[in-house]
């Protein structure tokens, strides 16, 4: 779909926006059950992440399907949540959806609380690129491999 | 083990909720474990308490059948086929959150 460039204040911050699967927003219209509303959010890129998260906010607002749950391992101690299955959206950044994903239901430190969540390696490693130029102040994310794909395979 | 009296209803997440307790789930899970990943590696087991349902290649098949045999409020979980789990890696966390289970 695209190339998303941004400006690094700090943060790589990605915006987006979340809601349910499409195959559980069908059953449930299907079955008459209120729908919940789409819902805009900023993530915060986070290459040291294996996987992408969501703060339980999110997840109360949304009450999607179950996955299980995960231990994550962090800088101090380990600790188990749930794993809950979303739909990543990125209509301002120009790129492509992940429709059923599972996400881990986590808080954000308070030092980030202005983040719905983290935008882990699981995810950036469905993208073709993320590139961060540095003197700059800007990155950039691309889901497809663009007119210098073929070169940047053979580097 | 111990085996405790859940309610036969769809989880629910409120802000400040512990983790579910999956400790059934699990443990039907473990016990098909073998075979699931044998034949269905990286598809996706519809689990109601102590029944693996079955296993189907997509969150939508895995819904519907669920939605057909226990109805819209059944506890169900969809979880992922994988041989083993693996710990995440995550440092921005707010490890004294009530959504987390710390492990002993």
């Amino acid at each position: 779909m695209g190339r998303y460039v941004a400006s690094v204040v700090d943060h790589l911050v990605l915006p987006g926006r979340v809601r349910l699967p499409p195959a559980y927003e069908r059953q449930l219209a299907r079955l008459g059950a209120s729908v919940p509303a789409p819902v805009p959010i900023r993530l915060l890129i986070d290459t040291g992440s294996s996987r992408t998260t969501l703060i339980p906010g999110i997840v109360r607002h949304l009450q999607p399907m179950s996955g299980s749950e995960v231990r994550v391992v962090t800088a101090t101690r380990s600790v188990d949540t749930d794993l809950v299955w979303v739909c990543l959206e990125f209509p301002e950044a120009g790129l492509a959806s992940f429709p059923e994903i599972l996400v881990a239901r986590l808080a954000m430190p308070p030092a980030l609380a202005q983040f719905h969540g983290l935008l882990g390696r699981d995810l950036l490693a469905r993208l073709e690129l993320l590139e961060y130029y540095g003197r700059r102040g800007r990155y950039s994310l691309r889901d497809t491999p663009g007119w210098l794909g073929w070169l940047r395979r053979r580097l | 083990m111990k085996t405790e009296a859940i309610k036969d209803e769809w989880p629910r997440f409120e802000e400040t909720d512990p983790p579910l307790d999956l400790t059934r789930e699990n443990a039907a899970f473990e016990r098909e474990r073998a075979r699931l990943v044998r034949d269905h590696l990286g598809h996706i087991a519809l689990i109601h308490i102590d029944e693996v349902v079955g296993a189907y290649p997509t969150l939508g098949e895995a819904l519907e059948i669920g939605f057909r045999r226990f109805g819209r409020n059944a506890r169900l979980i969809f979880r992922p086929i994988t041989a083993k789990d693996e710990p995440e890696y995550i440092s921005n966390v707010d490890v004294s959150h009530p959504c987390v289970r710390p492990v002993d």
